[in-house]
C-alpha cells in the first residue's frame, strides 16, 4: 500500500503543477456550474426578469386602449416589452435582440374589446428560430385582449355610446337584410338591457364589503410545483433552492472528465517518457504501479466534487440528503476511475489518447446531459442517454442534492457506476498489460 | 590442498592471504589479471571479492557471479534481437557492451532486468533465476537509456519517488538523496525543476535514479548518447568512482573510447550475438592484429634490406607487435625519423576485424 500510495502522492504532484490539467478539472467547472447557474436563474422559484421574453410593440393607435394593452402585455409577467418604432423593431428581431414584436393598427382602439365588432387586425412578427415563444406570445395577447373586453364592460357609459353608435349604422344600412337588422337590433337591446343590470351590480360591488370588482377569467390557471415539496404543516418546502442545484451537477462531471483524461493521459506519458520503464524495473508490481494511478484519479475526482460542493454551498447549494451526496461521489469516483483505466489503452501516444478521451467525453456528456439537461433534449437522444455514464453520475448528484432520492433510489444510478468502474478497470488492466507485453 | 575462504570481511581475507603465502603462492589471478601475492593485501586490494582460492604456488581471488545471462534468445517475429548472448560478470567487474546501434544490447539490458521475457537461455542475478522478483529488483540499479524522469519534479522529488519505490524512507532517504546530489555534483540543483535542467545535467540525474538505493549491480545502458563533453567527464568519474567501491556494472555503449576507458571487459556484439568477449587488450591481442609503425626518415638508409618493414624511398611501414621496441631499435642503428607515427590496434579494430564494418557504420 505505501507504494501505492507513493505513485499516487507523485501523480497528484504532478496534476498540481499541470496549469493547464488544473485549469479543466477546477476553473472549468467553476465557470460551468457558475455562468450556467447565473444564465438558468429560471430553474430558481420566483420571478426573474432576465429570463423574460423580449418583445416589442409598435403602437400606431396611441389611444388610451393600446396603452392599456401594453400595460396589460407587461403585466403578465415573463414577459419584457419595449415600446419600438416598426423598422427599428424588425432590425431587432433580425438581430436576436427581440423574441418578436407586435404592431398595434391605427384604429385599435375603436373596436377593441368589443367582441361583435370586427376585430383589430394585430401585426405579429417572430424570429423564426423561436416558433415556441412566437406560440407563448400568441397567447399574451389574446389575455391582454380578453382583459380589453372585461375593461370595455367596466366602462358601461363608454360601451352605452358604442351600443348607440352601432344601433345608428344598423339604422342606417340600408343594403342590410331585413331579418339581420332585426336580429341585431334585438341584440344590441338586450346588451344595453345588460348593461344596466352590470352598472348597478357594479355599484352595489364598488360600495359594499370593498372586495373590489371580480375579474373577468376565461379559467383560472394553478400551477403545481413540481420542485417543492409541502411539509405536513403545509408550508412549501423548496427542493430547488438556487439555480446552483440543477448547474452544478453538470459542472461536477465536467470536472470529474477532466480528471479522468488528464490521469488517462498520464498512465501513456509514463510510456512515452520513458519512466514506465524505470516503474517496471522498480520491486514494485503492475498492479502497484496502476493502483498508484488509480488512487491519484480517484482522490482527484473526489477532491473535484467536495470543492465544487463547498462552492456551491458557499453561493447557496443545499443538498437535501448530504449522506447520499457522500454515496453518489464515491460511485462516480469508482466509476470514473474504471473510465480512466480503459481511455488510457485508446492509443500508443498522448495525443491519441487525449484526442479519443475527449471525443468520447464530449459524446457522453452531449447525451448524457452534460452540455443540456436532459429535459431539453429529444426523446431518441434521452433513450441513448442510459448508455452514458455522466447521465447516471449527474442523476446520482441530483438525487442527492434536490431530487430527495431515498437510499433505494440511489442505489440503480450508483450500482450503475460502480458496475462501468469495473467493468472499465478490468478492461483496462487487461489490455495495458497486453499492450505492454 | 584447495582451502577456500568464503568470507566479506578484511580480517577473514587477511588469513587467506597469509594461507596463500604460507602455501608459496606467489602470484594469484584476480579477475583476469594476474597478480603478486603480497603479505600487505586487504580488501581493498580486491574489491568485490569475497574468496581466495589458495594452492601450492597459485592463488585465486575469486569474487561470485552478479550477473550470468546463458544462451539468452529473444526474437521479435523473425528480427532475432538476442542470439544466445551468455556472458558472466563477477562482483567488482565493469563489463562492457559494445556495439553499433540495433546490436541488441539494450534488448539484452531489458532481458537481465526482467523487463522482457527471453524466449529462450536462463538469466541470473545475485544468483537468483527470476529478475523481475522484488527482492531481486531490490539490489539492480538502471540508468535507462531514454531518460525515465519527471520533467515537472524537482531532482531530489524524483530522487526521493525512485528512492520510496525502492524502500528507501526516513532519515536513510534523506541522506541518500543528498549523497546522490552531491555524487553526480547537482546539489545546488536539486531544488530545480528537471525541465529546466541540461540534457548532461539531466544524464547524471538518471544515473543517480539507479544510484540511490544502493544496488549491487548497477546497469548503464548509454549514459552518455547526446552529452557534453563536461557532463560526460562527470559521468565518466562517477563511473570510475563506482567502480573503485567494487560494484558490479554492466555499462552499454557503442563508443570504443568509453569501452576501453572504463571497461574490465567487453564483450562485441552484433546482430544480437556476442561475437567476442575478454579483456581490452585480451581482445586486441586476438583480434586486433598488430601495431603499425609508418616513418618518413631523413635520408635513405644505405643498407635497405637491414631495415625491417617495407620500405619504399624513404617511406617506411612496419607491421610488428613491439611497436615501441622497434622504434628504440631503429634509432639506436642511427635512422633519423623526420616523421614517425605508431598506430595500435584498438577496439575499433577489433570490430573491424570481427564484423567487416566499422562500429559508426
Amino acid at each position: 500500500m505505501h507504494r501505492v500510495v507513493t505513485m499516487a502522492a507523485k501523480d497528484l504532484r504532478l496534476l498540481a503543477r499541470d496549469r493547464m490539467g488544473l485549469f479543466f478539472i477546477v476553473a472549468f467547472p467553476v465557470i460551468l456550474g457558475v455562468g450556467f447557474g447565473l444564465i438558468g436563474a429560471s430553474f430558481a422559484p420566483g420571478p426573474s426578469a432576465s429570463n423574460a421574453m423580449r418583445v416589442g410593440v409598435v403602437d400606431l393607435d396611441g389611444t388610451d386602449l393600446s396603452r392599456r394593452f401594453v400595460t396589460s402585455l407587461t403585466n403578465q409577467g415573463g414577459i419584457e416589452v419595449h415600446a419600438v418604432g416598426r423598422q427599428e423593431a424588425q432590425d431587432r428581431v433580425r438581430t436576436r435582440d427581440l423574441a418578436g414584436f407586435i404592431v398595434l393598427p391605427k384604429d385599435f382602439g375603436e373596436t377593441a374589446g368589443i367582441f361583435w365588432a370586427a376585430p383589430p387586425v394585430i401585426q405579429l412578427g417572430v424570429d423564426p428560430s423561436r416558433q415556441a415563444e412566437a406560440g407563448m406570445l400568441q397567447g399574451f395577447i389574446l389575455q391582454a385582449m380578453g382583459e380589453l373586453v372585461q375593461y370595455r364592460f367596466a366602462d358601461t357609459g363608454g360601451m352605452r355610446q358604442q351600443l348607440d353608435k352601432s344601433a345608428a349604422k344598423v339604422e342606417a344600412d340600408a343594403e342590410m337584410d331585413a331579418a339581420d337588422r332585426l336580429l341585431l337590433k334585438g341584440f344590441l337591446q338586450t346588451a344595453s338591457t345588460f348593461l344596466g343590470s352590470f352598472d348597478q351590480v357594479m355599484k352595489q360591488i364598488d360600495s359594499g364589503d370593498g372586495q373590489g370588482r371580480p375579474a373577468m377569467q376565461l379559467a383560472k390557471i394553478e400551477p403545481v410545483d413540481v420542485i417543492r415539496v409541502q411539509s405536513p404543516q403545509g408550508v412549501l418546502l423548496s427542493k430547488i433552492r438556487s439555480p446552483w442545484d440543477i448547474s452544478f451537477p453538470a459542472a461536477m462531471m465536467w470536472g470529474v472528465m477532466a480528471c479522468v483524461a488528464g490521469f488517462a493521459v498520464s498512465i501513456v506519458k509514463e510510456r512515452t517518457e520513458g519512466t514506465m520503464l524505470r516503474l517496471k524495473i522498480a520491486p514494485i508490481t503492475r498492479a502497484q504501479i496502476l493502483g498508484g494511478k488509480a488512487l491519484a484519479c480517484f482522490l482527484s475526482v473526489v477532491g473535484v466534487i467536495v470543492f465544487m460542493t463547498l462552492l456551491g454551498v458557499l453561493l447557496g447549494l443545499r443538498p437535501s440528503r448530504p449522506a447520499m451526496l457522500v454515496l453518489a461521489g464515491l460511485s462516480i469516483a469508482v466509476g470514473f476511475v474504471g473510465l480512466m483505466m480503459a481511455m488510457s489503452v485508446l492509443g500508443r501516444t498522448e495525443q491519441a489518447v487525449a484526442g479519443a478521451a475527449w471525443a468520447i467525453i464530449v459524446v457522453m456528456c452531449m447525451f448524457g446531459g452534460g452540455m443540456m439537461p436532459l429535459a431539453f433534449l429529444p426523446r431518441f437522444m434521452t433513450t441513448i442517454s442510459h448508455f452514458s455514464p455522466v447521465k447516471w453520475g449527474i442523476l446520482a448528484l441530483e438525487g442527492a442534492i434536490w431530487r430527495d432520492f431515498s437510499f433505494p433510489e440511489m442505489l440503480l444510478p450508483c450500482a450503475v457506476l460502480l458496475g462501468i468502474g469495473g467493468a472499465g478497470f478490468a478492461a483496462g488492466v487487461t489490455l495495458l498489460t497486453r499492450q505492454d507485453g | 590442498m584447495e582451502p577456500t575462504v568464503r568470507r566479506h570481511t578484511a580480517r577473514v581475507f587477511q588469513r587467506a592471504v597469509d594461507l596463500c603465502l604460507a602455501l608459496g603462492s606467489v602470484s594469484a589471478t584476480y579477475r583476469t589479471e594476474k597478480v603478486p601475492v603480497t603479505s600487505n593485501w586487504t580488501l581493498a586490494h580486491a574489491p568485490g571479492c569475497d574468496r581466495v582460492v589458495a594452492k601450492a604456488g597459485w592463488a585465486s581471488i575469486v569474487a561470485p557471479t552478479m550477473i550470468r545471462a546463458s544462451n539468452v534468445r529473444k526474437a521479435y517475429g523473425a528480427t532475432v534481437a538476442v542470439d544466445g548472448a551468455s556472458f558472466d560478470i563477477p562482483r567488482g567487474e565493469t563489463f562492457g557492451l559494445l556495439g553499433p546501434n540495433g546490436a541488441g544490447k539494450t534488448t539484452t539490458i531489458h532481458l537481465l532486468v526482467g523487463v522482457l521475457k527471453p524466449d529462450a537461455g536462463e538469466i541470473e542475478i545475485d544468483g537468483a533465476l527470476d529478475p523481475t522478483r522484488p527482492e531481486v529488483r531490490r539490489r539492480i540499479g538502471i540508468a535507462p537509456q531514454s531518460l525515465a524522469l519527471y520533467d515537472e519534479l524537482t531532482g531530489e522529488e524524483n530522487l526521493r519517488f525512485f528512492g520510496r519505490l525502492y524502500g528507501v524512507n526516513g532519515p536513510n532517504l534523506r541522506d541518500r538523496v543528498r549523497w546522490a546530489l552531491e555524487f553526480v555534483q547537482l546539489t545546488e540543483h536539486g531544488g530545480r525543476l528537471v525541465r529546466t535542467y541540461s540534457g548532461g545535467m539531466q544524464r547524471r540525474l538518471n544515473m543517480a535514479c539507479a544510484l540511490l538505493h544502493e544496488p549491487a549491480v548497477i546497469l548503464f545502458d548509454e549514459p552518455t548518447v547526446g552529452v557534453d563533453p563536461q557532463s560526460r567527464n562527470h559521468i565518466f568519474d562517477n563511473i570510475e568512482a563506482l567502480k573503485a567501491e567494487g560494484r558490479t556494472i554492466l555499462y552499454t555503449t557503442h563508443y570504443m573510447e568509453e569501452a576501453q576507458r572504463l571497461c574490465d571487459r567487453v564483450a562485441i556484439m552484433d546482430h544480437g550475438k556476442v561475437l567476442a568477449m575478454d579483456t581490452v587488450d585480451g581482445l586486441i591481442t586476438r583480434y586486433g592484429g598488430r601495431s603499425v609503425v609508418t616513418a618518413e626518415l631523413e635520408r635513405p638508409p644505405d643498407h635497405p634490406a637491414d631495415l625491417p618493414g617495407t620500405l619504399e624511398g624513404t617511406s617506411l611501414r612496419l607491421d610488428t607487435d613491439e611497436p615501441l621496441e622497434e622504434v628504440a631499435r631503429l634509432a639506436a642503428a642511427n635512422v633519423r625519423f623526420l616523421t614517425l607515427r605508431v598506430d595500435r590496434p584498438d577496439l575499433e579494430t577489433v570490430f573491424l576485424s570481427l564484423t567487416g564494418r566499422s562500429l559508426r557504420d
